[in-house]
């Protein structure tokens, strides 16, 4: 008997598609379905989220924000510069009622980072570092003003919320492949569609400050020197706007401009002077 | 930062990995060629009117790794499902890589067919986490050798 060995065809198991193509192919795939993931999510939460009682977001801050306040030590000088944070933010509010249930309190942080912010439960941060730069009281007012314009539209609870929602999204899709290289990925891709949201909440809150300015002062000047202070504190230096979760200044200034004409407000006027304290 | 890092292990994976593949398919069909004198049959009988011979067992044996690019192919197709055309190819030539091997055994041994082949597979990471996956294929047989005073 003969026998022989017959050489397999060439391309049985091995695919002839090129692994660039087909990869590719994956990546595209995935990608589309990871942003219409988030966006959907996301949509939904921004549905669902403010119709939390602003109570409940209140009492959720109470275990993770107020005890930062608890543990420090509030000097007299202090106490006034947070008295009087309080009565601008009241002052501002009178202008612009909060919706029923809302309320804020303002905390001033001994901190050298020019910085401010608004968190859970109503409650706004404002640093020392920020406080020292700023020119006059518009624009703190224009902070300020910021600020609750994030608590008004609940932009804090909506941020927590989203965050978490999309960290379970990442966090299932990962588990499914089980690869941490897909988890960079998706890390990577859901990150800048979530700074775009956060733009936008920028903007929003930028109109209310601005109303909240020109009611107390009669003209929009506080918006100007506020920009002015954070473009001279970036040093130019500009981060291009989809990687930073704030407008870039220049854009905010030409959309503070607009609102400005559009409303008929007056641009520039006289500035209030800080107290001293 | 770690996207750039990601990136170029992601392109070196790719074009080392494939330059290599590219340099091994040519090889082992060449050496098919050459060895295709050692026969070689996954039956346990050989034939009853055979010359009498001697029997060894042979063997040959490949530990291949996966390349960053392959790996993360192999992982979106994780997600979508189908055939993960990044391991189909690596694993056919450490299959083709072992039975040529276990014949260059044989042919060393003067034998010119090789009967019972079995081919097994064993994972060495055995889906340990943050580890480039390693596989070895086993090819063995038993080699008839005729005997020269047959």
């Amino acid at each position: 008997m003969e026998y022989h060995n017959r050489q397999p065809a060439e391309g049985i198991n091995v695919s002839a598609a090129h692994p660039l193509v087909d990869f590719l192919w994956m990546l595209a795939t995935v990608a589309i379905v990871i942003v219409v993931l988030v966006v959907a999510v996301s949509a939904l939460a921004q549905k669902l989220l403010p119709l939390v009682p602003f109570s409940v977001e209140r009492a959720i801050a109470e275990q993770v924000v107020t005890p930062l306040w608890e543990s420090r030590t509030v000097t007299p000088r202090q106490a006034r510069v947070e008295m009087y944070l309080q009565t601008l933010a009241e002052r501002l509010i009178t202008a612009q009622p909060l919706p029923e249930g809302i309320a804020i309190e303002v905390h001033y942080a001994d901190d050298d980072r020019v910085n401010a912010f608004a968190t859970l439960g109503g409650h706004i941060v404002i640093c020392r570092g920020l406080l020292e730069k700023l020119p006059d009281e518009n624009a703190l007012a224009m902070v300020i003003g910021h600020e609750i314009g994030h608590v008004r539209f609940r932009h804090p609870l909506l941020a927590a919320g989203r965050g978490l929602v999309v960290s379970l999204a990442v966090a299932a899709l990962a588990g499914a492949s089980d690869a941490t290289l897909t988890n960079l990925a998706l890390n990577l891709g859901g990150d800048v569609v979530l700074r775009k949201y956060g733009r936008d909440q920028e903007r929003a809150a930028d109109a209310v400050a601005l109303r909240g300015v020109v009611s107390l002062y009669g003209h929009t000047g506080g918006s100007t020197s506020l920009f002015r202070v954070l473009q001279t504190q970036q040093n130019g230096v500009e981060s291009p706007a989809w990687l930073s979760s704030h407008p870039v200044n220049a854009d905010r200034i030409t959309a503070v401009g607009q609102l400005a004409r559009d409303e008929g407000w007056q641009q520039n006027g006289e500035s209030t002077a800080l107290p001293a304290f | 930062m770690e996207l750039l890092i990601f990136v170029v292990l992601l392109t070196l994976g790719y074009a080392v990995g494939r330059w290599q593949e590219t340099r091994h398919f040519a090889s082992i069909q060449r050496r098919e060629k050459q060895l295709a004198g050692v026969l070689a049959f996954s039956t346990r009988h050989p034939p009853r009117d055979l010359p009498c011979v001697e029997t060894h067992l042979v063997c040959g044996s490949t530990v291949i790794s996966v390349d960053y690019f392959k790996q993360f192919s192999a992982a979106l197709r994780g997600l979508l499902g189908g055939r993960i055309n990044a391991y189909e190819s690596l694993l056919e030539r450490a299959r083709r890589e072992a039975l040529l091997r276990m014949k260059n055994d044989a042919a060393a041994r003067g034998a010119s067919a090789v009967f019972n082949v079995k081919l097994e597979t064993a994972s060495i990471t055995k889906g340990a986490r943050n580890q480039i996956g390693c596989v070895e294929v086993l090819a063995y047989g038993t080699a008839l050798i005729a005997t020269k005073t047959g």
